[in-house]
């Protein structure tokens, strides 16, 4: 092994692996406890402003007018899916880093110091009992070891700190936050609200819970209304690990930062039954790294925490590290986000907005709630949506002719359109799952990354009801020409993969224990979206900072009782 | 059955008033220096379809590099090619009608000659189903247009003058009044 006696200082307190926004709440809580920490990031560095260099450009500015190359679509068949030329420097390229799609699953991927914390879709929605409690209600997966009790405190906490804007609607199954104050919805997102809140089921209508921030709020932002948040935000107008949790755990002098490290896996010392450290590839001289520390928090996302774990192997682990239960790399969840309808309402010709707000609107859930009828799926799932009137990019392939009449259209607003999709929870499936390739490696020699994932007949159920509901909405609020989809997108797409290392009451049957712990090795925490339990239908990225704190907070307290 | 019958699921294509054999012509990648031989026809043909008029026309904003780089650049084998045989076609539809080419057209015959191959994308679109259009690449002239307008709408004539361009809007305002002849925003 080429194995390099360095000169870096190769100890420390904690370890964390990944600087995405769970790895940055976990570098910055340990950090300020004074714990010497090494935060590990496979990419490069990206520090909040300068590494923004496409933040404050025009359109003109882009060689191709921010339009997808046929060489990003090659190089990238799925990650151009989502990025344009404007924040794609966000995104690893496909080709450069292959994974195996037993069935079409995309895995969205940024490589970099921030992860993909730069280019996240910044909701924040709490989970309540109602998701907490769904696994033992109804038989699938195990029971979640924590209630909203649990969590609320450190929901507060971590809201708190990242600045979340929304509005108080005072739901039991959407429990209200700590907000600052609310964006705006619109004339025709308003209207759609009014007509929905008639409904029998007592719906509602409300703006977006976003990390965007309506005042100024820990020397960040305001947010200017830009909307061009993913390429990184020069007013820090939105929370991301660079802009703010990773200058934080700087800021203490407790932080070592290691760009380009790759964790190929985490050491175990058989006598002492716990981990001892990590072995690191650099990735740009390919030589290889051990790291040691007292604690080791995985962040690495859930795909990659798994294949980590897989990939960590001894006499104690022959399958895995710490997976006794025979469960890292199941259960792999992800939101579907393909079903739902837009329309086109003919009213308020005299309204229009100013500004591009980063969010748009949010119905919660409305389905399968305490003392309701039961349908005919399981769980349920929110509409997300914005109004706005039609602009040249939607009127391009709708208007007709050419010459001054056509351009007349094109400049002019169009009428007011409302398009909404249902966010829906995914059930843990046990064969949906990430596994290892032991026969093809990557440019580093680690074992390449299968994933074998499907929606099935809940999802897809669900999806039929998406559909129904939301043109109901739509047309019982006048809307015309209403149209029902369903891109039919594989897993993925909404890129809230998760649950490959959950959270249980038994070593038996789970990994990780009610503080994030793993069972077996007790040293070792996972706080990313690997951890969970159920899926839920909410944007799960709050969830993961809150139980990254309370992680941390329960860890630093056993490390100081000398429990680890 | 032919090659392009077999394509076509066997639909009998007479009688459409136009050829639909040359889009969906599978070809190599086209050369660039073809795409810039074009350019000035490029020119024209954006002025014909975004003129001058209160503001500033596709001439003035200057776009045919942006249409050459992109059709070269973002599209497939197969549009590219359409693109390219398309021009030809406008070309020489000219040249059969008005024994001219398409620049030293009056304004009058420009209209109709583009008035032809707008109805012809129409049709298509039309006709085939998504699925086969898939096949057979995107018309012409829906290509044309396409880069003429997102050229235009992302230029700075075009986006400050032609639309309203917000660099940065600060606030956002939920709910304001149309103003007279309100342009409207060019980027979301």
């Amino acid at each position: 092994m080429n194995l390099k006696a360095s000169k870096e200082n190769n100890s420390y307190d904690a370890i964390v692996i990944g600087s995405g926004i769970s790895g940055g709440w976990a570098a910055m809580e340990l950090c300020k406890k004074g714990l010497k920490t090494l935060l590990l990031e496979r990419g490069r560095d990206v520090k909040h402003i300068q590494d923004y260099p496409t933040a404050n450009l025009n359109p003109w500015d882009f060689e191709f007018r921010l339009q997808n190359t046929q060489k990003d679509i090659l190089d990238s068949p799925v990650q151009s899916q989502l990025f344009n030329e404007g924040d794609k420097l966000f995104y690893v390229k496909d080709k450069e880093h292959p994974y195996i799609q037993e069935k079409p699953f995309n895995w969205i991927r940024g490589y970099q110091v921030g992860g993909r914390s730069l280019t996240w879709g910044r909701q924040c929605y709490r989970l309540s009992d109602l998701d907490f409690g769904a696994n033992a209600q109804d038989g699938n997966g195990v029971d979640w070891p924590i209630r909203y009790r649990d969590i609320q405190a450190w929901y507060d906490y971590v809201e708190s700190y990242i600045g979340v804007s929304g509005s108080y609607e005072r739901l039991a199954h959407l429990p209200d936050g700590k907000f600052l104050p609310a964006m705006e919805l619109n004339c025709i997102e308003r209207h759609l609200a009014e007509s929905v809140k008639k409904d029998p089921e007592s719906r509602i209508l409300t703006i977006a819970r976003v990390a965007n921030l309506t005042r100024g709020w820990d020397g960040r932002g305001p947010c200017q209304n830009r909307n061009l948040c993913t390429r990184g935000c020069p007013f820090g107008g939105y929370f991301s690990s660079n802009s703010s949790t990773i200058p934080a755990a700087m800021l203490t002098g407790n932080l070592s930062l290691r760009p380009y490290s790759i964790v190929s896996e985490i050491l175990y010392d058989e006598q002492r039954k716990k981990a001892k450290g990590v072995r690191v590839i650099d990735a740009q001289t390919k030589e290889v790294y051990d790291f040691f520390s007292k604690i080791i928090f995985v962040n690495a996302s859930t795909v990659a925490t798994a294949s980590i774990l897989l990939n960590s192997k001894s006499n104690r682990f022959p399958n895995g590290f710490g997976n006794g239960s025979e469960q890292i790399g199941h259960n792999l969840m992800d939101h579907h986000s393909s079903a739902g309808a837009s329309g086109v309402h003919e009213g308020f010709q005299d309204k229009y907005y100013k500004g591009r707000r980063p969010c748009g609107f949010l119905i919660p859930r409305y389905r399968n709630l305490k003392g309701q009828e039961k349908m005919n799926f399981l769980r349920g799932y929110n509409l997300q949506g914005h109004g706005e009137r039609r602009e040249w990019m939607d009127t391009l392939s709708l208007t007709e002719g050419f010459g001054a009449d056509f351009k007349k259209k094109l400049s002019h607003p169009g009428p007011w359109t409302v398009w909404m999709a249902g966010w829906g929870e995914c059930l843990p499936y046990y064969d949906n799952k990430v596994s290892l390739d032991e026969n093809k490696k990557d440019e580093y020699g680690v074992p390449l990354v299968k994933i074998d994932f499907s929606f099935r007949e809940n999802e897809h159920t669900m999806m039929q009801d998406i559909q129904e509901t939301s043109a109901e909405m739509l047309k019982k609020s006048g809307f015309k020409d209403i149209d029902v989809f369903n891109y039919q997108k594989p897993g993925g797409t909404t890129v809230h993969e998760m649950g490959t290392a959950r959270m249980g009451r038994s070593a038996k049957d789970s990994v990780l224990n009610a503080n994030n712990q793993m069972h077996e090795v007790k040293n070792v925490f996972i706080t990313d979206g690997s951890c969970m339990t159920s899926s839920a239908c909410q944007n799960p990225s709050l969830t993961y900072m809150a139980l990254t704190a309370r992680a941390c907070d329960f860890a630093y307290n056993e490390l100081k009782k000398g429990n680890l | 059955m032919n090659r392009r019958q077999a394509i076509l699921g066997g639909v009998t294509v007479f009688g459409l008033g136009f050829s639909i054999f040359k889009w969906g012509r599978p070809g190599k990648r086209i050369d660039l220096s073809d795409l810039e031989h074009q350019k000035k026809l490029i020119e024209e043909l954006a002025e014909c379809i975004i003129p001058e008029t209160d503001t500033p026309g596709a001439k003035t904003a200057g776009l045919q590099d942006f249409v050459v780089k992109a059709v070269y650049n973002c599209e497939n084998l197969r549009n590219q090619r359409n693109f390219i045989d398309g021009l030809q076609d406008l070309e020489d539809y000219a040249i059969n009608h008005f024994k001219k080419s398409f620049i030293h057209c009056s304004p009058k015959d420009k209209k109709e000659i583009l008035s032809y191959f707008d109805q012809q994308s129409r049709s298509f679109n039309l006709f085939f189903k998504k699925a086969k259009r898939k096949i057979l690449g995107d018309p012409f002239f829906y290509l044309l247009k396409k880069y003429i307008v997102i050229g235009y709408c992302t230029s700075i004539k075009g986006a400050n003058q032609g639309l309203a361009y917000d660099y940065i809007p600060s606030t956002y305002e939920s709910c304001t009044n149309i103003l007279k002849d309100q342009k409207s925003w060019a980027t979301k």
